[in-house]
């Protein structure tokens, strides 16, 4: 089964869309793939869902349940500490932790890392793939 | 009478050889910051976390997915929540979030 590190954004969509609605969340139930990530990640969304901008867009209760389903129902990992150059130190984060958890997939809707052709390819190399998510779940 | 205040924040990091205190990010503190070390248990490898998933029954794995629709059906709508950013916007939503908390 293929293991995949989601990174903030994607954590936060799904966390603002009913679970019916949300292809991520419903591949994670099923099994399709296993969810990877670290404290670290956990910590940074639970930090950025508290600001007042992303209390108006989700549900406490629901991004509690959300935190309580990762740490009960994903793998989760010492971020790893040698990292590639990175041209935005916000994604060390999300690249620590797939660096740690290799081979898997680095699911990202940020464009400053998937067009970063440097850097994917050095993260390919390092037998971490970095997706898309529609293209992630298409593979699935 | 002298009050001093002290304010603690944490930081990640691991213990390397000689009890060298390695932080996971440079922290904006100046060399000779007095740190206190709170210890962890490591946590247990990839292949037993995931052993461990796989052996819970199919009953067992749909609980904490389960609490997840709990939740939807039983709290209070969020204000904006009918207002979903698009792909592009939430990604800078978030950027300018993590911004402002650096």
């Amino acid at each position: 089964m293929p293991s995949a590190v989601i990174d903030l954004t994607e954590m936060v969509r799904m966390a603002m869309q009913r679970p019916e609605h949300s292809r991520l969340f419903q591949a994670w139930e099923k099994q399709a793939f296993i969810w990877i990530t670290s404290e670290s990640l956990l910590d940074e969304f639970i930090e950025v869902t508290d600001r007042p901008k992303f209390r108006r867009l989700i549900r406490p209760l629901v991004r509690d349940a959300i935190v309580e389903a990762l740490r009960a129902r994903a793998c989760i990992v010492e971020p790893a500490l040698e990292l590639p150059h990175c041209h935005d130190p916000k994604d060390d984060n999300v690249i620590a932790a797939a660096i740690a958890a290799r081979p898997c997939y680095l699911v990202t809707a940020d464009r400053d890392l998937y067009d970063d052709a440097d850097l994917v390819a050095t993260l390919r190399d390092l037998e971490v793939c970095v997706v898309q998510v529609g293209e992630f779940l298409d593979v699935l | 009478m002298t009050i001093v205040t002290t304010t603690l924040t944490t930081y990640r990091g691991v213990i390397e050889k000689d009890g060298i205190v390695r932080l996971r990010q440079s922290p904006p503190l100046p060399i000779g910051t007095e740190v206190l070390v709170v210890a962890a248990q490591p946590l247990p490898s990839l292949e037993e976390q995931r052993h461990r998933l796989a052996a819970l029954s199919p009953e067992e794995w749909r609980k904490p997915f389960d609490a997840v629709r709990v939740a939807w059906d039983t709290s209070e709508p969020a204000p904006d929540e009918d207002a979903l950013p698009s792909d592009g916007e939430l990604v800078e939503l978030v950027h300018k979030v993590q911004q402002e908390g650096a």
